[in-house]
């Protein structure tokens, strides 16, 4: 799929050329350095030696006017957490229908959440990037079509927009496959406000890497609890909803994500956060506190009894670990300072802590560079 | 003492009118159209052409000091978060951030040149070949 992507990226870029039509290039970038408090507790993915290759990327993108009403947009993103191995984020073709509507053919961001649009785009907004806390999909781009438009009653601008489509993905170790992702988002811009709220679904397969337990669950009178801990074609729903209010001084963002992973290890999860920020000539300063809340499903887990068999309780004691470790409510707190010391560069400190019940409150502290090129 | 007191509040008066003064004299910005335009867009409607918002006229942008005093007081931005707004849009395709051009006089012709443009120069640069739709 990515191979046929580039394939079509290429020979988009090959037309436009021939076709004479000018090609715009663009791009950003955050080179980010972290360091964890603490040596024995990894936070945002740092330790307490300080890093500056896994929050660094940087990204190009291409977009041509092919005229009547076609757009051409590719976006190429380079991650230091993946070897700086660029991959395509967007690559799609847009229609304009009329000036309020407009179709986009493949690929594109989900839009998940309130930033979801330019997760990337540091220098769009105060943080480093979006917390990682709140913003937990472990993807952020489809393949697909979608359906944008947007108009204007009396004062506000409203912006409708549909998409369908699937997406592969490896997190870590472990590969997912995301089939008919249906995503609905309405946002309204209001002078200095914007409300925004979207409802995703899709279907969802993946390789946990717990095999074995499921495999032991099957073999005994309980295979529903194997089945509960596997990711197999299992639903995801989740709603988000959001507001910013930025009238370039003070800044509020709220969000709160309630979703859920039908019957499945990964369960509900209901982040939420509430962000303020001030700004005092180039420099802003913005402070942010939220929750990260997790719940594995073990409705049937809960229905097998103690005591049957060694051998049950051993396989009831393993997953009832891997229960607990996906159950926990973690809140966190940032505060930090954004400073534009050049036009197009901006410099960022954040100070993180997240409180990880047992291992206690830990915290790390990020610096980056960010620009808009 | 309270003489002294007046002395200040008088000081204070004086200096702040001075820079009120010397503000306005820096430069004023013309916000130009095409001479045969039809749109007569007031200041809230310029900012939302130039935020993209409203497709109603095609938008030029300017470098320097001019663009500075236009960005704050028709966008109600500081440059930076006009670039910031527009990278937002612009990475997203959410659109495309106004043409810069490169002096009142590439302004000037442009505007001329297109019915449909619209952009903004240093009032003492206005000459005959555009509107003037208003001044700051």
């Amino acid at each position: 799929m990515k191979k046929q992507l580039i394939a079509v990226a290429v020979s988009l870029l090959g037309v436009t050329h021939s076709a004479n039509a000018e090609i715009n290039f663009s791009g950003f970038g955050s080179v980010v350095g972290g360091i964890a408090t603490d040596d024995e507790v990894t936070v945002r993915g740092y330790t307490d030696d300080i890093e500056f290759k896994q929050g660094s990327f940087f990204a190009l993108q291409a977009y041509s006017d092919l005229t009547d009403g076609l757009t051409a947009t590719v976006q190429v993103r380079a991650r230091g957490s993946d070897d700086w191995e660029p991959e395509f984020t967007w690559a799609y073709l847009s229609y304009e229908l009329d000036s309020n509507w407009r179709i986009q053919a493949g690929r594109q961001r989900i839009p998940l959440y309130l930033y979801s649009d330019y997760l990337d785009v540091s220098y769009a907004y105060h943080w480093i990037s979006p917390p990682s806390e709140v913003y937990k999909a472990p993807f952020d781009s489809i393949d697909g079509i979608a359906s944008i438009h947007n108009f204007t009653v009396g004062d506000a601008n409203l912006d409708l927009r549909l998409y369908y489509g699937q997406e592969d993905f490896e997190a870590g170790a472990n590969s997912y496959e995301i089939n008919n992702i249906i995503s609905a988002v309405a946002s309204v811009n209001y002078g200095w406000w914007t409300f925004r709220s979207s409802y995703t679904q899709f279907e969802i397969t993946g390789e946990l890497g717990l095999g074995p337990l499921v495999d032991a669950w099957s073999a005994t009178p309980f295979p529903q609890v194997g089945s509960d801990l596997d990711v197999n074609e299992d639903d995801y729903s989740g709603l988000e909803v959001g507001v910013i209010f930025d009238n370039q001084d003070w800044l509020f963002v709220a969000e709160y994500i309630p979703s859920s992973l039908d019957n499945g290890l990964i369960g509900d999860y209901t982040p939420w956060m509430v962000s303020v920020g001030k700004r005092f000539g180039s420099a802003q300063i913005h402070a942010t506190v939220g929750e990260d809340k997790v719940e594995a499903y073990d409705e049937s887990f809960k229905q097998v009894p103690l005591g049957a068999s060694a051998e049950l309780d051993a396989l009831i004691g393993a997953t009832q670990t891997v229960i607990d470790n996906n159950t926990y409510t973690r809140p966190f707190y940032s505060v930090g300072v954004r400073w534009d010391f050049h036009p197009s560069v901006a410099l960022k400190v954040e100070y993180t802590n997240v409180d990880f019940e047992g291992a206690g409150n830990q915290g790390v502290i990020q610096t980056a560079l960010v620009t808009v090129f | 003492m309270k003489q002294r007191l007046m002395l200040n509040k008088l000081t204070l008066v004086l200096v702040t009118a001075m820079m009120t003064i010397s503000t306005s004299v820096v430069a004023d910005v013309a916000v130009v159209v095409n001479s045969s335009s039809a749109e007569m867009p007031d200041q809230s409607k310029v900012a939302q052409i130039f935020l993209g918002k409203d497709k109603s006229l095609t938008p030029f942008m300017q470098k320097g000091a001019v663009a500075e005093e236009f960005i704050d007081k028709v966008l109600s931005r500081n440059a930076s978060q006009y670039k910031a707004y527009w990278a937002k849009l612009a990475f997203t395709g959410g659109g495309r951030p106004p043409k810069e051009l490169g002096s009142d006089a590439e302004v000037l012709s442009t505007v001329s040149g297109s019915a449909d443009a619209i952009g903004f120069v240093d009032a003492a640069a206005v000459n005959d070949s555009v509107k003037v739709l208003f001044t700051l």
